[in-house]
Parts: structure tokens; C-alpha cells; sequence
């Protein structure tokens, strides 16, 4: 693959629990086991996975929200592992994320545009009339019109308050988005003028996206490639349409087969049981006590990902 | 609309309308719904939220808050609900009708052991002995799929999974065996695979006890998945009301067919996902025509005027466009 602009080499993120015994270190949750992909310039990845798999501590840690236990992370060739200072906001302005809950994530005592402006000033825009002029120039990316700037966030809509948190993360012109679950908490019919919104955005501004979500459909209608993620650790990794035409991990096929309504005809899959705790994640292959296809092998020994074809990897021991 | 009372009906919803007063005046929330729930079966309530069919739920279990106003009747089996007196509605509830919420976390008291909450249940609405009711609970918990009932009895909420919880809640609304449950979204807080066990248990649930659901859900996926029939709701109307496998097939009101067109499919990769132009009309405002008319492109003239009446389709299948029928 050519121009790669994100990659993740073995990233660990680690969170210590409290304390609980004088002389024992404290348990950890392990958030990300290590996790390695990389994403294309003007691509869609998308990271799938049910909650507490990691996906939101990869979006976070990739921005620097967090700090990596292990691993590295390159942006456009430079390793931004431990970056810091000047670097680290020039990294912030060429990196933006947009985040699930609007509601949460945009200011309820200000106005659209003192959250517009927002990012502007943190990268050191000071003129009053170069802010309001930048702003007033990009409404129109998220369709939106100059009567919603002196509006609050509860004078919005779902749909139009993630407009203007998705327009808050590209006023800086970034290259690349992470959009954290970015339609969760829409209806469908405004989740699907989000999408398309996103999608056109990234043609007319050749933006890369790391899209995370839980949503499979979703997922596979708006990314190039998925990796879906299980425990802390990317289990299977494909192209969308190959992914989809053939699923071959144990868990990418249940998931397949869990989105309601996708399959009237085909055997459904129902997994047992919830998915184990991250602070102590079962021996073996993370996924062997839930799985339908459980050898003896799985529950001592960790499989190897292995690439099955090509840009498609999967890590389990029916493919050895 | 007209329908006619039948041997199998258990709930019968006739021009309900729920309006909230408040400073701002009055705001209409649901605008005239009529419905009938079959016996033994599972119907859909879907729409986006704000269309009312979370209140549509509270009115039918007499939940709404104090400032609402109900008119019109909802009838189960025989007595109207609108009209009954609070001690009779608080017989009813829990143990005839009872409800599942969408976040159990939140439903369930943090501060009681989870088979407490079941126990309470039952000790509201029989006579069993302490005894008899502890084995009661330990079934229940049984039935719900819950591993060692013996010793998750004892458990706090939060020391429960998300999946775990629900079955709780679950295990709290059939104790009693009501003839009708109401889930209110009772899956969108959780994963996809603890999804797929909830709806496998809502559906053994209805086969072999024979309670009718009643699911609230915006998500059209599931509600195939699991319903036998299914009422389309829009800015407090019912819209399009049908068996599921026709409605899936063929949509008669131009919001269902919008709707399913902007569901992202394994076959619309690489298009442009079709999206209804607008939005949702305000509760504040008023509606003299159609409620979708601002947002359809099949609107005309007459569609702003006047609000259309239900249309047979034949098969059980209604429709509240003038063009039903002649739309695709």
C-alpha cells in the first residue's frame, strides 16, 4: 500500500485499577493488547467491536487523550509516540476527532460560534475578524447558514449538533478524522445525512477517517477496510467486502450474524454468555470461552494472526 | 379507522391522544392513535424518537406524569385503562401488564439485591409464602437464562453485566405472568451479541407463556427480527400499520419507505444512502395536513390541507397517504 499516513505498531494501553493490596502491584485493565494496523491516505478504516473491546482507548490514544503503555504510532512518517509541545498541537491540528455524544462534547454555556472558534484561538488565531471570517466561510461545509451562530447547543437538533462537532473538528483543516462512534446516537434518518455528509466531505477535502463503531452495518457501508477488535485485540482484519462476502474469525462471523434483520434466511449465531473482564482476560485465545468453534488448542495457546489472503488477516487457530 | 373487536384481541387503542401542559401551552405528543394488540403476539412500535411511542407505552401502564392529559380509551381485556381508578391500575400493573425499560441500570434500585426486586414483585401481586416465593424467584431467574440463580440472588445491580441486568429487569416484568409485557427499547443499550440473547428470550418468552409484547424500537432491524406485526409512528400518528413481512416487502407511506432506503445496507456500499430531506416536525407545531407532507416528495396540494385516513391494503395492511397503494 502506498502513502500510508497512520500507522499503529503494537500499541499497548494499560489502565492500573486502585490499589488494593500494600505489596502487590495493582491489577490493570488491558484496554489494548497490542494493536498494529495502518491506514491509507484518503481511506475509511473502521474499528469494530462491542464496548469495552478498546476501540474508543485506540481513537483516544492515537490523538494523544492518552498515553501509550507500549508501542508506537508514526503520522506521515514521524513517530508520535512521546511527541510534546509545539509538535504535539501541530500534530492536534492535522489529527481531529469527532466525538458520539454531541450533547456532551459541545459547551452548554456557549454559543455555535464560541465553540467554533474554540480550536481556532487554542492554535493561536488571534484576530477577532479572521475567526469570525473563517468561521462564516466553512458553515456551509455542514450545510448549516449564519443564524446558527449566536444559537446554544440546546437550541440544536441531534442531527445539526453533530454538524457543528463535526465542523468544529475540520475548522482546523485537519488531514485526519477520527469519528468515535459519530451516528450512535442519531435516528436513522439523520444518521444517514450524517454519513452522507461525512462521505462527501471526504472527497471534496481528501480527509482519511478512522471510523469507530459498534454498528456493523454502518461500518461496512461507510469504510474501505475493518478491523474488528475483541479484548483489546484486532481479531480479524479485512477489506469491507471481503470482510462481509467472508467472514472468517468465530467472532466476526457472529457479530455478522447478530445485526438484527440482516439475515432472515441464515443460521444465526448466538453467542453465551458476556464478553470476560479486561483485568483478567482469559488464557489462551481471548475469545475461547464464548466461542461456538472452541478447540483444546484455544484454551492455552494464543493463535498467531496470519494473513489468509491478501490485505486480509486473521488471528485464530482454525487457520494455522 | 375501524376495526372490529375479535375473540384474540387483548388491548385495544382507540383514538388516544396524550397532550402536556406546560408554560408553553399545550403540547401534543400523540394526535389520535388507534391499534388493537392480538393475543399471543408481538407488535412493533417504531419511529424516531419524539413520535411518541415512548408515551404511547406510559399511557397504556398509566405512567405519565401529572401535568399530561389522556383522552380517548385503551381497552384491555374489557376495561378501560384511561378511566380506572389508581388502586385498580396499581393491581394491574406488574402483574397483568408490566414493563421492560431501555437502561436497566437505571431502572433497577442500586440499593436492593436483585432477587429482592423479583420477590417484590410477587409479594405484591399472590399469596405465596416467603418460602414459595424464594423458589418462584429462583425459576424465574431459571427461565431468564440466568447462571446460578442461587448465588446471583444475593447480587447488587452494579455488580452485574449490562446483558445480566436485563435479564433481571426481564425476570422482574414476567414474574407474575402478565398477559401483556411492554419493552420500551429494552436492547438498545447493549452489544450486538447480547442483543441477539435478549431478543431469543423475548421471543421464547412470548412462544411459551403467551404473553403479547409489545417493543418499542427505532430500529428497524430488530423489529423484523422479532415482531408479528408492526405500527409505524410519525410526529404522533400512526402512519402505516402491518404484518412485518409485508411491510418489509412492501412499504405503503412514503416515511416506512424513506426509512428503510436510509438504513445503510450490505448493498448500498458504494452509493450515496438515501436520506429524508428536513426534520422531524417540533411538538410545538401545527400539523392541519399530513405531518410527513413537508418532507415527502410525493406531497401535492392536498396533502397540506387535509390529513389523510387510513387506506386498506388488504391483509391487514393500512396506510394513512392518499397515494397508498399507488406509490411505487
Amino acid at each position: 500500500m502506498s502513502d500510508i499516513i497512520l500507522e499503529v505498531r503494537d500499541l499497548v494501553k494499560h489502565y492500573p485499577l486502585r490499589r488494593t493490596k500494600l505489596l502487590e502491584s495493582p491489577a490493570r485493565v488491558r484496554a489494548l493488547n497490542g494493536v498494529s494496523f495502518s491506514i491509507a491516505r484518503g481511506e475509511s478504516f473502521g474499528l469494530v467491536g462491542e464496548s469495552g473491546c478498546g476501540k474508543t482507548t485506540a481513537g483516544h490514544t492515537i490523538i494523544k487523550l492518552l498515553e501509550p503503555t507500549g508501542g508506537k504510532m508514526f503520522f506521515e512518517g514521524e513517530d508520535i509516540t512521546t511527541i510534546k509541545g509545539e509538535r504535539l498541537k501541530y500534530l492536534r491540528r492535522k489529527i481531529q476527532i469527532i466525538f458520539q455524544d454531541t450533547a456532551g462534547s459541545l459547551n452548554p454555556k456557549k454559543t455555535v460560534k464560541w465553540i467554533l472558534s474554540e480550536p481556532l484561538r487554542a492554535q493561536g488565531m488571534r484576530s477577532r475578524s479572521e475567526i469570525e471570517r473563517t468561521i462564516r466561510e466553512s458553515l456551509g461545509l455542514v450545510d448549516l447558514d449564519e443564524s446558527f451562530l449566536d444559537r446554544y447547543p440546546h437550541e440544536l437538533s441531534g442531527g445539526q449538533k453533530q454538524r457543528i462537532g463535526i465542523l468544529s473538528a475540520l475548522i482546523l483543516n485537519p488531514e485526519f478524522i477520527i469519528a468515535d462512534e459519530p451516528v450512535s446516537a442519531l435516528d436513522v434518518s439523520i444518521q444517514a445525512q450524517i454519513l452522507n455528509l461525512m462521505k462527501n466531505l471526504q472527497k471534496r477535502l481528501s480527509l482519511t477517517y478512522l471510523f469507530i463503531s459498534h454498528d456493523l452495518g454502518v461500518v461496512h457501508f461507510f469504510c474501505d477496510r475493518i478491523a474488528v477488535m475483541y479484548l483489546g485485540e484486532i481479531v480479524e482484519m479485512a477489506e469491507a467486502t471481503d470482510l462481509y462476502a467472508n467472514p472468517c474469525h468465530p467472532y466476526t462471523q457472529s457479530l455478522f450474524s447478530a445485526i438484527p434483520g440482516a439475515s432472515t434466511t441464515g443460521q444465526r449465531i448466538i453467542l453465551q454468555g458476556d464478553a470476560p473482564d479486561p483485568t483478567n482476560p482469559p488464557q489462551g485465545c481471548p475469545f475461547h470461552p464464548r466461542c461456538f468453534k472452541r478447540m483444546e488448542i484455544c484454551t492455552h495457546t494464543r493463535p498467531k494472526t496470519v494473513e489468509i489472503s491478501r490485505e486480509h488477516s486473521v488471528c485464530c487457530h482454525l487457520y494455522p | 379507522m375501524e376495526r372490529t373487536i375479535s375473540e384474540g384481541t387483548l388491548l385495544q387503542v382507540r383514538d388516544l391522544k396524550i397532550s402536556f401542559t406546560t408554560v408553553k401551552g399545550d403540547l401534543p405528543a400523540v394526535r389520535g392513535i388507534s391499534f388493537d394488540i392480538g393475543r399471543n403476539s408481538i407488535v412493533g412500535l417504531v419511529g424516531e424518537s419524539g413520535c411518541g411511542k415512548s408515551v404511547t407505552a406510559l399511557a397504556i401502564m398509566r405512567l405519565l406524569p401529572s401535568n399530561a392529559q389522556l383522552s380517548g380509551t385503551i381497552d384491555f381485556s374489557g376495561r378501560n385503562i384511561v378511566a380506572m381508578h389508581e388502586e385498580e391500575i396499581r393491581k394491574l400493573r406488574g402483574s397483568e401488564i408490566s414493563m421492560i425499560f431501555q437502561e436497566p441500570l437505571t431502572s433497577l434500585n442500586p440499593l436492593w439485591k436483585v432477587g429482592r426486586q423479583i420477590d417484590e414483585n410477587l409479594k405484591m401481586h399472590t399469596k405465596m409464602s416467603g418460602g414459595e416465593r424464594f423458589r418462584s424467584v429462583i425459576d424465574i431467574m431459571r427461565d431468564v437464562g440466568l447462571p446460578d440463580p442461587e448465588r446471583l440472588y444475593h447480587k447488587y445491580p452494579h455488580e452485574l453485566s449490562g446483558g445480566m441486568r436485563q435479564r433481571i429487569a426481564i425476570a422482574i416484568a414476567i414474574a407474575c405472568r402478565p398477559s401483556l409485557i411492554i419493552a420500551d427499547e429494552p436492547t438498545t443499550a447493549l452489544d450486538v451479541t447480547i442483543q441477539a440473547q435478549i431478543l431469543q428470550l423475548l421471543k421464547d418468552i412470548n412462544r411459551e407463556k403467551g404473553s403479547s409484547i409489545i417493543f418499542i424500537s427505532h430500529n428497524f432491524g430488530i423489529i423484523r427480527e422479532i415482531c408479528t406485526s408492526v405500527c409505524v409512528m410519525y410526529a404522533g400518528h400512526l402512519v402505516e400499520v402491518a404484518p412485518t413481512e409485508k411491510l418489509f416487502c412492501g412499504p405503503e407511506h412514503p416515511y416506512t419507505i424513506g426509512l428503510m432506503k436510509a438504513i445503510p445496507k450490505i448493498d448500498s456500499k458504494g452509493r450515496e444512502l438515501y436520506d429524508i430531506p428536513g426534520k422531524v416536525p417540533s411538538i410545538t407545531d401545527a400539523l392541519p395536513g399530513c405531518p410527513f407532507e413537508p418532507r415527502c416528495e410525493y406531497a401535492f396540494e392536498r396533502c397540506k390541507r387535509e390529513l389523510p385516513q387510513f387506506k386498506a391494503l388488504g391483509d391487514q395492511h393500512e396506510s394513512r397517504c392518499f397515494l397508498a397503494g399507488e406509490l411505487r
